[in-house]
């Protein structure tokens, strides 16, 4: 017992540790696999970071779109990128996290067009910003642009 | 319009780098607990180093923050103090040195030195032996040690690690760091290296021979606790005493050596205990055989 509360400030780094390492890995599975999902299903949206549409026989309507999310990191992730600001390099930690609210950022933005019936998305542009907090360590990324819808 | 068209989808791993995060984060802790541990060594032997040049007095203002104020009246500690001050010899001890010898009811059989001058007698040790020879030994031994500043240098060490340590701490896995403090930090902080025993054995096997004409029983307690750990090894209690000093065959020879080499007599007539010390060993004994 006594054992235990000399190492208490070990070991709850350690499960702090381990539960960042495994829920966050299973997260991470279950968002990747939730994104392809509704890639394919969004296909027909398509996106273009060009600012004036392609050379129109139609009329469209034009208006602004956009997709937001805010991620946070793990305790592990963290742990990890703390690692590499030590000894450079990749930040592969922070990569995959990056790489899944980018496109969950697109996938609502595509989802807000559908919803005003457009079909395209032009002159599309990415933010980001970190959320403040004393150990927050989370990042909204905002994807956004132009939807077009035909004028029939 | 049909040439405006998005890539088909999905596009993988462009973004993201291929990670085995496991892996990296292991290789990443490892080096960094290198680089950590290169630093406290360098830190600790510098501090050991440069830990000698503190005034004594700075050592006793160290040592009045801890050591407890000593039991006043306490017979065996008179005794004690007396035969210690007596193992100093005509040489002295450096300016401004000054002893204290405690008295410590529990029954290890132990001693120990720490700074400012202080030394710990345990009951367990004058249970142990049966001539003041023995136990003048053990006492010169630990004089030995504080006329060496042995204790602050490795105060010394044990400041330099906390050091590195608390910087850790502030930075990174401040978790890791305090646990390291908490066990490794205590425990370097009062043991000596095998090179500051031997000198110190040097030292106090000078001390007997110039108190008592000769070194015979000197080495009774080291040859008890020896015989103690080997009938208690296999049952995993060795005396903690062997811990602090290991009393090793070889530890034993450099002292025979010795006593060659500068041609001290090793037999002679052994010194009873003074009469409080040997109260305290009869009373043990007492307690061992209630019948008798």
């Amino acid at each position: 017992m006594q054992t235990l509360v000399a190492f208490a400030d070990l070991i709850v780094f350690a499960v702090l540790l381990l539960v960042g390492y495994g829920v966050g890995r299973i997260a991470e599975k279950a968002h990747y696999a939730s994104i392809r999902k509704r890639e394919k299903l969004f296909e027909r949206v398509t996106v273009f970071s060009c600012r004036f549409p392609p050379t129109v026989s139609q009329p469209y309507q034009a208006s602004l779109v956009c997709g937001s999310v805010v991620v946070s990191q793990d305790y592990f992730k963290a742990v990890a990128a703390g690692l590499y600001s030590i000894f450079g390099g990749r930040v592969r930690s922070y990569e995959s996290l990056l790489d899944r609210a980018r496109r969950e950022s697109v996938l609502r933005m595509k989802h807000a067009a559908l919803r005003k019936g457009a079909s395209m998305i032009i002159n599309v542009k990415f933010q980001t910003a970190q959320v403040p907090g004393r150990g927050v360590g989370a990042v909204e990324l905002v994807a956004y642009g132009t939807a077009l819808r035909p004028v029939a | 319009m049909s040439d405006w068209s998005n890539p088909r989808l999905p596009q993988e791993a462009v973004n993201v780098g291929e990670s085995r995060p496991l892996l990296s984060f292991f290789v990443m802790v490892a080096g960094l607990g290198a680089v950590i541990a290169a630093c406290a060594l360098v830190l600790m032997v510098f501090a050991q180093a440069i830990a000698a040049w503190l005034p004594f007095s700075a050592e006793q203002a160290v040592a009045a923050r801890f050591v407890k104020p000593a039991d006043p009246g306490a017979e065996p500690e008179a005794t004690l103090q007396a035969l210690a001050e007596s193992l100093v010899g005509p040489q002295g001890l450096p300016p401004g040195m000054t002893l204290k010898v405690h008295y410590n009811l529990l029954p290890v059989a132990n001693a120990s030195a720490t700074v400012g001058g202080n030394i710990t007698i345990y009951r367990g040790l004058v249970e142990a032996i049966d001539s003041e020879n023995a136990l003048a030994m053990v006492l010169a031994h630990e004089i030995a040690h504080i006329r060496h500043r042995d204790p602050v240098r490795s105060l010394g060490r044990g400041m330099a690690l906390a050091v590195v340590m608390s910087a850790v701490s502030a930075g990174a896995g401040s978790a890791v760091a305090d646990w390291l403090l908490g066990s490794a930090g205590n425990l370097t902080v009062l043991s000596f290296s095998r090179s500051q025993e031997a000198r110190a054995d040097a030292d106090a096997l000078a001390a007997v021979a110039q108190r008592y004409g000769h070194v015979a029983g000197a080495d009774a307690f080291f040859r008890e606790m020896q015989r103690r750990s080997a009938s208690a090894g296999a049952a995993g209690s060795v005396p903690v005493f062997m811990r602090t000093h290991p009393a090793t065959e070889d530890r034993l020879q450099r002292m025979q050596n010795l006593a060659a080499d500068r041609r001290w007599a090793t037999d002679g007539a052994l010194m009873p205990l003074p009469p409080v010390l040997q109260a305290i060993r009869d009373a043990r004994a007492a307690k061992e055989l209630p019948g008798g």
